[in-house]
């Protein structure tokens, strides 16, 4: 089994208190990356428990029905499967290739449903669409969410509710140096896994 | 002027840019499209705002993880479930090859020896780890291919690593089906099948078990994978259905 001597290099030392932590879709990401390519079956499982929470909410949130959404999950997994050989795990993100394939099949399910609307109503002009500018805003607010604690609060605090991040660090009892670290690293979170999911897609 | 990092054009969206990188991202093109980047996504979260879809991520309920499994022929349907531990989970067919074995199982060579063994267990460590690639660097320092003992087909390997920061682990690769009533676990046995240590159970195709320090595996080179009924009884149920030695 080759996995078993692959040396990989040492990461680079993490300044102090810097909250250099990478998330865990990162950190474990070129290993997993790298099984799920080669065909590994506990990889595709290991990408299921990482992503799938984000997956089926999106596509719950895109779709507005759990039945759909479960549907998507399923295809979005099946499709990744089927075409890992087609994934490049030293130039693309798992997680982001996941997540765009996820998104593509909840624009082929919205644009399914938008075949069924005209059908039944030929006559009818208007025909209520979600666009995928609309599903990239639901994807984002997901994000956030896998952000997880305290940084998917205070970016809601701050992006939500509009609040200062002097307000923040108040509310939640933080320095607001704190709270500025939080902000920047997911910000740059925010904008790394936008960005994957759409060069995926 | 080298490029902004990440953290200082994110500094720049919040308004705490210094004055050098604001005046940097004005005047480098690279640095104004990677804020401008950062930007769009400032600008949809605000966007959002008050109407943003709040609350926690949803997990999908266990039978799409199922179906998946299925589709894809993933054995272990259940196992990718986080947190739920669903006995029984497996797809039918799944525990078949495992469940006739069990039936035909006559006596092996293991079985004739195993009244004598069985009073002289060493202990259980019971240190079994997630399983998942090894993050750090390791060196392999023995390995043992494993043999199916019924039909001594090849079952995978047993490879002995030595990670950077000196902990010893036993990875075990092999076939792994998830079995009813009973589960499967991983020892180490002397030359002589008198002593041994179990290392605790498999947890899917790939196991890791971080060995004791100090545990000298050169008196245990025998891995040795048996079905254990869910019964209580730490001793070795002498049902063996994988085996090999490692190589040291």
């Amino acid at each position: 089994m080759s996995v078993t001597t692959v040396r990989r290099p040492t990461p680079a030392p993490t300044p102090e208190g810097s909250l250099m932590e990478l998330p865990s879709s990162t950190a474990g990401g070129a290993a997993l990356a790298h099984a799920f390519a080669a065909g590994d079956d506990s990889a595709l499982e290991e990408l299921y428990r990482d992503v799938s929470s984000l997956v089926y909410t999106l596509a719950v949130r895109a779709l507005g029905s759990a039945a759909d959404a479960e549907d998507v999950t399923q295809q979005t997994f099946v499709s990744a499967w089927k075409a890992r050989e087609t994934f490049d795990p030293d130039r693309g993100d798992l997680r982001g290739w996941t997540v765009g394939i996820a998104k593509r099949r909840i624009a082929d399910a919205l644009a399914a449903r938008a075949r069924e609307a005209r059908r039944a109503q030929a006559a009818q002009e208007h025909v209520p669409t979600v666009g995928a500018d609309h599903v990239d805003a639901v994807l984002l607010a997901c994000e956030v969410e896998a952000l997880g604690d305290p940084r998917n609060r205070i970016v809601a605090l701050a992006y939500f509710e509009g609040a200062t991040h002097q307000q923040i660090a108040t509310r939640l009892d933080m320095p607001l140096g704190t709270v500025k670290s939080h902000l920047r690293r997911s910000l740059t979170e925010l904008r790394h896994r936008w960005e994957v999911s759409d060069v995926a897609s | 002027m080298s490029h902004l990092d990440d953290d200082a054009l994110a500094a720049i969206v919040l308004g705490d840019g210094t004055d050098a990188d604001v005046a940097h991202a004005t005047s480098c093109p690279q640095c104004a499209e990677a804020l401008a980047d950062f930007e769009r996504v400032t600008g949809s979260l605000s966007a959002l705002g008050a109407d943003a879809p709040r609350g926690p991520l949803e997990a999908p309920p266990a039978h799409v993880w199922d179906a998946i499994a299925a589709q894809t022929g993933t054995a272990q349907a259940g196992n990718a479930q986080t947190g739920t531990v669903q006995p029984g989970a497996a797809p039918a067919g799944a525990t078949d090859e495992l469940a006739a074995r069990r039936a035909q199982r006559n006596t092996s060579w293991w079985a004739l020896t195993a009244a004598a063994a069985v009073g002289v267990v060493v202990g259980g460590f019971g240190v079994s780890l997630a399983t998942g690639p090894t993050q750090e660097a390791s060196e392999l320092v023995a390995s043992a291919p494993l043999a199916q003992l019924q039909t001594e087909s090849s079952a995978g390997t047993a490879d002995v690593e030595v990670r950077e920061d000196g902990t010893r682990v036993l990875v075990v690769e092999t076939d792994y089906e998830d079995l009813t009533d009973a589960y499967l676990e991983v020892w180490l046995i002397d030359q002589n099948i008198e002593g041994m240590v179990s290392l605790g159970h498999l947890t899917g195709e790939r196991t890791e078990f971080v060995l004791p320090e100090g545990f000298d595996i050169t008196l245990y080179p025998i891995v040795d994978i048996s079905i254990e009924p869910v019964d209580g009884n730490p001793a070795h149920s002498g049902d063996s259905v994988t085996r090999g030695v490692l190589d040291l």
